[in-house]
């Protein structure tokens, strides 16, 4: 499979509610693998969750007609459990990367957001960031 | 005989001219900093590119030399501007653009014109080539016009710079102590890192110097944002004109004040400078020891250099810059890495006997912005974003904070070292290849040359120096203070 490839999710988004911090920290464009895409960093926990481990999570990019999932890599933040050190949570993985190959997203803006799903439940758990993904002829830029 | 070679070699030098010509226009905007072996080797390439197009154009002619001659200069005329148009055309955004898409339509346009021109008449296709030979002939003349100055500089600079003579007829006083002056590029004052960035790490950077009885100065401010003038200046206490005048500057700094006077009083002297990889044409320092890379890293891995890619880049090779970008990014990177660490053990075990000075100029946190604040590498070798910016100054405090645990913790305690650590200018907020999007907003223009300085000078009386002391001052200070040299100060 090409990489930074949208997955295709069966799946109901909830409602913009979930409790959670996060940041969607930047955007940068890479060369992986020969091709040219962008890598999205940032990092995303749910509070009072004692083993964030249960939960895998996506990248949503949402417009009005279109909605696209991406899987996520979790990256260490040693920032952030520091950051966060009073909520007494593991933390130490709670940072992501996403490929996103700007040829399979459609020209428009995309509204940032980060789902949640439990491993074994498949409970899902959203959030709308304040992030903007903009797709134009010929990039994706982040707008925060 | 000859006139006969002539004839036939002729028509072959429009192609040929038209090949070497975005080589040499490029080299003459960048002659100071590039190094005439670069030119040499993508004129060789040019060259041959012009002599297989040329042999090719000539067999899908009949061997019709002139028109072989038109149609391979079309072809070459294409192929150089080709990554210009697709830049050009990206950067603009409003239609999509991609290489499967533009290089076929510029290969029809190609063949097109080829068709068109060679349907011409042989006497007209004739006063098209002399024409067009001419421009490209006076083109290529005003760019070595352009060049030889610049060669003719270089050539002066390589030749040898009178040095004091060696310190075994010097007498070696021991009781002078080692003195170390540290340039981290791009490391901005204090008071940047508070007011833009709300950076409040910089108090107890600034706490860990006091501690180490450094004398701290909030407001300095070097006279420029260049790193060669700034450097040219504070290693020979004068003030050089601001600003591109490099080849003064490289010759400042190679030969400067600061060395030749130390050399006097028996000090050995140790060069630590990643200038080398941003300025392929600067002269090595004259010390002693002199390190301008970590040994076998750079040179062993590079296979094409930036110029190259500034060439290729706008041409239809273009098309292959996902496999040639990584080759000269790995190299690159990998030697900065090198560097920085190399420079760290090394000054950690010197094995010279004291006096000695050593100067150290890191490329930290200059760009690019590879590391997290952890000197993690997380981002590209092109990552130009200055967003990246603070990562990097935590990181490159981290790296000032050991260099200087690691030279107390080994010092003498009855010599303790002076220990010089500045910056050379401050963020200065640079574009990069266009990227106007990676620029910080609104970062005002008076931090871009507020810049880190720091003394560590033992027995010195440092209260009353002022807070925007001129980092010109630095020298004269110091050596009035050890030697009695009554340098004025500025």
């Amino acid at each position: 499979m090409r990489d930074g490839k949208p997955v295709s999710l069966d799946l109901v988004l909830p409602a913009n509610t979930a409790k959670m911090m996060y940041s969607v920290d930047r955007l940068d464009p890479i060369i992986f693998h020969g091709q040219n895409l962008y890598t999205l960093w940032g990092w995303a926990f749910i509070p009072g969750e004692a083993d964030q481990s249960i939960y895998e999570r996506f990248i949503v990019l949402r417009s009005d007609t279109k909605t696209y999932f991406f899987p996520v890599v979790n990256s260490t933040r040693p920032d952030v459990q520091s950051a966060f050190a009073n909520l007494h949570l593991d933390l130490l993985n709670s940072g992501f990367t996403t490929y996103l190959a700007k040829d399979d997203i459609r020209r428009g803006s995309y509204r940032v957001g980060i789902l949640f799903r439990h491993k074994a439940s498949s409970l899902l758990k959203y959030l709308d960031t304040n992030s903007i993904i903009i797709r134009t002829a010929n990039q994706l830029q982040l707008v925060k | 005989m000859i006139n006969k070679i002539w004839i036939n070699i002729r028509p072959f030098m429009l192609p040929l001219l038209l090949a070497v010509y975005p080589s040499l226009f490029l080299y003459s905007n960048n002659a100071a900093i590039t190094l005439l072996s670069s030119l040499i080797r993508l004129l060789w390439f040019n060259a041959l590119l012009a002599l297989v197009v040329y042999l090719i154009s000539l067999l899908i002619n009949k061997f019709n030399a002139w028109r072989g001659s038109i149609s391979a200069s079309v072809f070459l005329f294409y192929f150089n501007i080709y990554g210009m148009v697709f830049n050009f055309l990206y950067k603009r955004d409003f239609i999509r653009i991609e290489h499967y898409t533009l290089l076929p339509l510029f290969i029809l346009l190609t063949f097109y014109s080829v068709w068109a021109i060679v349907k011409i008449n042989n006497f007209n296709l004739h006063r098209i080539w002399n024409i067009a030979s001419f421009i490209m002939i006076g083109l290529i003349i005003i760019n070595l016009i352009k060049i030889t100055p610049a060669e003719i500089e270089k050539r002066r600079d390589l030749s040898p710079v009178s040095m004091p003579p060696p310190s075994t007829s010097i007498s070696r006083n021991p009781t002078y102590p080692d003195i170390y002056f540290i340039i981290l590029d791009e490391f901005s004052g204090f008071e940047p890192m508070r007011e833009y960035w709300h950076y409040q790490g910089v108090d107890d950077f600034k706490q860990f110097l006091e501690n180490n009885h450094f004398f701290v100065a909030e407001q300095s401010h070097g006279e420029s944002q260049e790193t060669l003038h700034e450097l040219a200046t504070r290693l020979n206490f004068q003030e050089y004109p601001c600003c591109d005048q490099l080849r003064t500057y490289f010759s400042a700094i190679a030969d400067n004040r600061v060395m030749r006077f130390l050399k006097t009083k028996g000090y050995t002297t140790i060069t630590f400078d990643e200038s080398e990889s941003a300025f392929p044409t600067d002269l090595p320092i004259k010390s002693d020891y002199y390190y301008g890379n970590a040994p076998d890293t750079y040179n062993s891995y590079t296979i094409i250099d930036n110029f190259d890619k500034l060439v290729i880049d706008n041409t239809m090779l273009r098309i292959f810059s996902n496999l040639y970008d990584p080759l000269i990014e790995f190299p690159s990177l990998k030697a900065h890495i090198d560097m920085l660490s190399f420079t760290l053990d090394k000054m950690n075990n010197l094995e010279v006997a004291s006096p000695k000075f050593v100067y150290v100029h890191v490329l930290l946190p200059h760009m690019p912005f590879i590391f997290d604040s952890n000197g993690f590498v997380i981002a590209s070798y092109y990552n130009t974003n200055w967003d990246d910016y603070l990562d990097n100054y935590i990181y490159a405090i981290k790296y000032a904070e050991k260099m200087i645990t690691n030279i107390l913790s080994h010092a003498d305690p009855q010599h303790p070292p002076i220990i010089i650590l500045q910056s050379d200018h401050g963020a200065r907020n640079q574009i990069y290849n266009g990227n106007e999007e990676h620029l910080l907003k609104n970062f005002p223009e008076r931090f871009k040359t507020s810049i880190l300085f720091a003394l560590h000078v033992p027995g010195l009386d440092t209260s009353t120096l002022p807070q925007d002391i001129n980092p010109i001052n630095t020298f004269p200070l110091i050596f009035n203070y050890l030697f009695n040299s009554k340098i004025p100060m500025q």
